[in-house]
C-alpha cells in the first residue's frame, strides 16, 4: 500500500496551506481585481500591517457577488472575518443571512457621499456612477441617452455582466429597470442584438473590450481615468447619457464567526482612514467613500446630472422577480 | 478431464476478485444514493407552505432550462451526425490518399483533448481575431462577428463529436467484406445504389447508439456553454446547477436542476442499454481497404469529396493547428514561470495520475469480479458502474457538497473530492474498455490456469496483465485525460488557492489574455497527450520489460 500512503501524504501537502505563521491572520474575502497585483489589494495590505501586527490575506474570488454565495455556501465552516466588496443593492439581502456582525463604529462626519449613509453593519468604502465606455478613436456615433443606445443599430457591440454573478450586472438591471419601469423587459430585448457577451465578473468584460471584441463595456464613469494615468492617454471615454447614471456604493462587512473579530473591527474602521482611502482612486478607479484628495485624472470625468439608486429593501423584494424578467427577456 | 469443470468452479469460488469487486459495487452504489438522497433531502418541498410557493415559481425555470438543454443537444447530435457520415463516405472513397491509419490516431486529439483547450483553438480559427476573420478582413475589410451564443456553443460540439462519429462510421464500413465491393464493381452500380446496398447497411445499426451517446455529451457539456454561450439564454442544466449553487446560494434548485437532470440522462443510458452500444466502443484496430470502383475517377465525385475532406479539414484539424501556433509564443516562457501555473500544473498532474490509477484498478477489479460471478447477478456490476454515466459530475458534486457542508470544509477538501469524482466519471469508461477483454481472457484462460494452479495475484502477474496490459493502459491513459479535461467539479470546488490548469486557463481566457490563454492551452493539451501517451505506451512497454513480449 506504498502508492497509497504516498498520495495520502502528496493530498495532505495539497490541502494544508504552505507556510504556517505565528502572526494572526485577517482573511479578506474580496473580488479579482480588487485583491490583483495592480488593484488596491497589495497597498492595503502593506499599509494595515504596518499598524495591525497581523498577517492580511485576501481571498480573492471570480466576481462580486460571487464573495456573498461564498460565504453562505462554507457556512460555519468558513475562514473569512470580512468580505468586501458588496454593493447597496445587496446590503439588505446579505443582512438577512444574519451572517453579518455589527461593526460597532461611528461613520458619521468620516464619510464624501453624494447620499446619506447610515448603517450598522456595513461600512462603505467607495463609490461611482455606472457607465458604457468605449473608444473615442474607434466609436464614431456615440449614444448620448440610454433610449440612444436602445436605438442604435445592432451592429454596435457591447458587453455587460452578469447581474446574478457581479455588481455592475446588477447595476445596469437596476439602472434600466429605473428608467424603464415595467417596460424593462422592452427595453432588453431591443439590447438584446447588441450584446456580444454577458460575462461572469467586471474584469472579463473589460479585458474583452480592451482586446477589441465589443465596442462599449458596461463599467464606471471614472474608469477612463485609469487609462489616462497608466496609459497616458484620453482614447477611453464614458458616455454620459441623458436619463441619469445609475450610482453604487461599495460597502465591507465583517462576518460573526470571524475568526479574529478584534482585527476584524480594527479593519472596518481602518476603510475609512487615509491608509485605505488614498490608494482607491488610483488603483480601484472609483471615488472614496471618506476623505482622499483626487489626482488630476478625476477632473476630465463625466459627472451625471442625475444619480439614479434604488434602497436597499427595494432591492431586496424585487431582485429575484428582476433578474427573472431579464433572463426571460434575453433568452427569447 | 473428468473434474476439470468441477476445479474451475471450485478456482472462482475461491477468487478475491469477487469480493473485492463486491465491496466496489456496494462502495459505488452507496456513494451515488447518498449524493441523492442529500439532493432529494434539499430539493423536496418542505412542509411549511412558504418553500413549496418559491419551488413553484422556479419550476417553470427548470423546464425552461430543461428543454433548451433538450433542444441544444438534440440539434448538436443531428450536425454531428449530418457532418460525420458524408466526411466519412468521402475519406472513405479516397482511402488510398488519406490513411485511415493516421486518422485514427489523430481522432484520439480531439477524443482526449480537454474542452478549456478546444475553445482555445476554436476562437483562433472563428474569433473575431481569428485565422478565419483575418482571411475575409484582407478580401472584403471587414471580419467575422462574434461567435458567441447557440452558433458557438453546436460549432464546438461538432467539433468534439463529428470526428467521434466520423471513427465508427470508418470502422462500420471496413467491416463490409471485399466481396461486396468486388460485387459491386462488376455490376456496375452507381453511387446512389451502392449507398444504399452496401454501406447504409452497415452504417444504419450504429446511428441511433451514436446519436444518443452525442446526445448525452452535449446534454452534460459544461465548459463549452460557459465559455462559449453568450449569456442567459444559451444555458444547460449543469450551468445553471452551478449557477444556482455558487451565485445564488439556492440549494433547493440545485438539488432539483440536478434531480431533473439525474432523471434524463438515467433515461438516455438505459436507451443506450437497449440498444446495445457496446459494439461502439470496440473500434476496428485497422480497418480493411475499399475496393476501387469504377465511379471513383469522376471529377465531380472527387471533386465533391475533396470538398467535403477539405471542409472537414477546416473544423476539426484547423483549430488544432491554431493551438499549436498561437501557443508558441514570447508568452509561453513567461508562463512556465507564473507560481500559479505551477501549483495548477501539481495539481493537475497529481490528481489525474492518481485518478486515472484508482480508476482503472477499480475498473480491473470489478471487470474480474464480474467474470468470475458465475451467477445471474453480474448486471448488479454493470448497473454499479454505468450509474456514474448518469451521474454527471456536478451532480455528484453538487450531492456531496450539500452531505458534507456543514461537516467539513468542503474547500480545504476540494483536492479529496475532486479526485473521488474525477475517479468516479472515468470509471464507466475505464470498465468498459477492460471489461470485454478480461471477458475473453477469463473464456480462453480459466482451464488452463486452473490445470495450473494459478491463481489471485499470481495469475495477474503471470497471465492476465501481460494479456490486458493494452486495455490497462488505455483506460488509464483517457481516464487521466478526462481528468485533466474536467472542469465542472473545479468549478464548484476551486478557489484561488486550488486550481487546476482547465481553471487557470478559463480565468486567464475570461480576462481576454489571449496569448496566456494560447501558450497555457498548448502546455495543457501538451501534458494531456504526454500522460495519455505514457499511460498507453507504458504500460506494454512495462509488459515488454517484465515479459519480453513484444507485439
Amino acid at each position: 500500500m506504498n502508492i497509497k500512503s504516498l498520495c495520502l501524504t502528496l493530498m495532505m501537502v495539497l490541502c494544508v496551506p504552505a507556510n504556517a505563521v505565528a502572526k494572526p491572520i485577517l482573511t479578506v474575502y474580496t473580488y479579482d481585481s480588487f485583491a490583483s497585483e495592480w488593484g488596491p489589494g497589495p497597498k492595503i495590505e502593506r499599509a494595515f500591517e504596518e499598524i495591525c501586527a497581523c498577517d492580511l490575506q485576501f481571498i480573492s474570488l471570480d466576481s462580486s457577488i460571487g464573495i456573498l454565495g461564498r460565504v453562505q455556501l462554507e457556512g460555519v465552516t468558513s475562514k473569512a472575518d470580512i468580505v468586501l466588496g458588496l454593493d447597496t443593492n445587496l446590503m439588505a439581502t446579505a443582512r438577512q443571512t444574519g451572517l453579518f456582525a455589527t461593526h460597532g463604529i461611528s461613520l458619521s462626519g468620516r464619510t464624501v457621499l453624494p447620499t446619506a449613509f447610515e448603517d450598522d453593519v456595513f461600512v462603505p468604502f467607495d463609490w461611482g456612477h455606472f457607465a458604457f465606455v468605449y473608444d473615442s478613436t474607434k466609436l464614431a456615433s456615440v449614444p448620448t441617452s440610454l433610449a440612444e443606445l436602445l436605438a442604435a443599430p445592432d451592429d454596435l457591440r457591447i458587453v455587460i455582466q452578469d447581474p446574478r454573478t457581479a455588481t455592475p450586472g446588477l447595476g445596469l438591471l437596476l439602472w434600466i429597470k429605473s428608467v424603464y419601469g415595467n417596460n424593462a423587459p422592452k427595453a432588453w430585448a431591443a439590447l438584446a442584438p447588441k450584446i456580444v457577451t454577458v460575462t461572469k465578473g467586471w474584469w472579463d468584460s473589460y479585458s474583452m473590450f480592451l482586446e477589441g471584441e465589443a465596442d462599449m463595456v458596461l463599467s464606471y464613469s471614472t474608469s477612463p481615468a485609469y487609462h489616462i494615468v497608466a496609459d497616458g492617454t484620453d482614447q477611453y471615454k464614458a458616455a454620459s447619457f441623458a436619463e441619469g447614471h445609475y450610482m453604487q456604493i461599495e460597502v465591507a462587512a465583517m462576518l460573526k464567526r470571524a475568526p479574529e473579530p478584534e482585527l476584524a473591527r480594527n479593519f472596518m474602521n481602518f476603510i475609512l482612514e487615509d491608509g485605505f482611502q488614498a490608494v482607491i482612486p488610483t488603483t480601484n478607479w472609483m471615488y472614496p467613500a471618506g476623505k482622499a484628495a483626487l489626482p488630476d485624472a478625476f477632473d476630465g470625468l463625466i459627472v451625471p446630472t442625475k444619480s439614479l439608486l434604488f434602497t436597499p429593501d427595494e432591492v431586496a423584494a424585487n431582485k429575484a422577480d428582476w433578474v427573472d424578467e431579464w433572463q426571460m427577456a434575453l433568452t427569447r | 478431464m473428468a473434474d476439470g469443470p468441477h476445479q474451475i468452479a471450485d478456482y472462482k469460488s475461491h477468487g478475491a476478485y469477487v469480493p473485492l469487486g463486491m465491496l466496489g459495487a456496494v462502495g459505488l452504489i452507496m456513494i451515488a444514493l447518498a449524493a441523492l438522497s442529500a439532493l432529494l433531502g434539499a430539493g423536496a418541498p418542505r412542509s411549511d407552505g412558504l418553500t413549496e410557493g418559491v419551488l413553484a415559481g422556479n419550476l417553470h425555470r427548470v423546464w425552461r432550462v430543461a428543454g433548451f438543454t433538450f433542444w441544444q443537444a438534440s440539434l448538436s447530435a443531428f450536425l454531428s451526425l449530418l457532418v460525420a457520415l458524408p466526411v466519412a463516405m468521402a475519406l472513405w472513397r479516397r482511402t488510398s490518399a488519406w490513411r485511415l491509419k493516421h486518422l485514427n490516431s489523430f481522432s484520439f486529439f480531439t477524443i482526449v483533448m480537454p474542452t478549456t483547450v478546444a475553445v482555445s483553438g476554436l476562437l483562433g480559427v472563428w474569433g473575431q481575431n481569428g485565422a478565419v476573420s483575418f482571411l475575409l478582413r484582407a478580401i472584403r475589410g471587414d471580419g467575422l462577428s462574434p461567435i458567441y451564443g447557440l452558433g458557438a456553443v453546436l460549432l464546438a460540439h461538432v467539433f468534439f463529436n463529428a470526428p467521434l462519429m466520423l471513427r465508427v462510421f470508418i470502422s462500420g464500413l471496413s467491416s463490409i467484406p471485399a466481396a461486396q465491393w468486388r460485387l459491386a464493381a462488376q455490376w456496375g452500380l452507381s453511387d446512389w445504389q451502392r449507398f444504399r446496398l452496401i454501406e447504409w447497411p452497415a452504417l444504419k445499426n450504429l446511428i441511433p447508439g451514436l446519436v444518443t451517446i452525442v446526445f448525452l455529451l452535449c446534454f452534460t457539456s459544461f465548459s463549452l456553454i460557459l465559455m462559449l454561450g453568450g449569456g442567459p439564454a444559451v444555458t444547460t442544466l449543469e450551468v445553471s446547477i452551478y449557477t444556482a449553487l455558487r451565485f445564488d446560494f439556492d440549494l433547493p434548485m440545485a438539488a432539483l436542476l440536478s434531480l431533473v437532470q439525474l432523471t434524463i440522462c438515467a433515461a438516455v443510458v438505459a436507451i443506450l442499454a437497449l440498444l446495445d452500444a457496446d459494439g461502439l466502443v470496440t473500434i476496428a484496430p485497422s480497418p480493411g481497404r475499399r475496393l476501387r470502383q469504377p465511379g471513383d475517377a469522376l471529377i465531380w465525385t472527387a471533386l465533391l469529396d475533396a470538398a467535403l475532406i477539405a471542409g472537414f479539414l477546416l473544423l476539426a484539424v484547423a483549430p488544432l493547428c491554431s493551438i499549436i501556433l498561437e501557443g508558441i509564443s514570447e508568452s509561453l516562457p513567461n508562463v512556465i514561470t507564473w507560481p500559479a501555473f505551477h501549483r495548477a500544473l501539481i495539481a493537475s498532474f497529481i490528481v489525474a495520475v492518481v485518478s486515472a490509477l484508482l480508476a482503472t484498478t477499480l475498473a480491473t477489479v470489478m471487470a474480474a469480479a464480474r467474470v468470475r460471478f458465475n451467477r445471474t447477478g453480474r448486471w448488479v456490476f454493470d448497473i454499479a458502474v454505468s450509474l456514474y454515466l448518469a451521474v454527471s459530475a456536478i451532480v455528484l458534486g453538487t450531492g456531496l457538497f450539500i452531505l458534507l457542508r456543514g461537516v467539513v470544509d468542503v474547500f480545504g477538501i476540494a483536492p479529496l473530492l475532486l479526485l473521488l469524482a474525477n475517479m468516479l466519471v472515468a470509471l464507466p469508461f475505464a470498465y468498459r474498455v477492460i471489461q470485454g477483454k478480461m471477458e475473453m481472457l477469463a473464456r480462453s484462460q480459466d482451464r488452463l490456469c486452473a490445470s495450473l494452479d494459478l491463481r489471485g495475484w499470481r495469475r495477474f502477474r503471470l497471465v492476465t496483465f501481460p494479456a490486458l496490459a493494452p486495455e490497462l493502459g488505455f483506460a488509464a491513459g483517457l481516464s487521466a485525460a478526462l481528468s485533466l479535461g474536467d472542469m465542472t467539479v473545479i468549478a464548484l470546488f476551486g478557489s484561488q488557492q486550488f486550481q487546476t490548469l482547465p481553471w487557470l486557463l478559463y480565468q486567464t481566457m475570461a480576462r481576454y489574455r489571449a496569448e496566456d490563454a494560447a501558450a497555457l492551452a498548448l502546455l495543457l493539451f501538451a501534458l494531456t497527450l504526454l500522460l495519455f501517451g505514457v499511460f498507453l505506451k507504458g504500460a506494454t512497454l512495462l509488459r515488454g520489460r517484465l515479459y519480453h513480449v513484444t507485439d
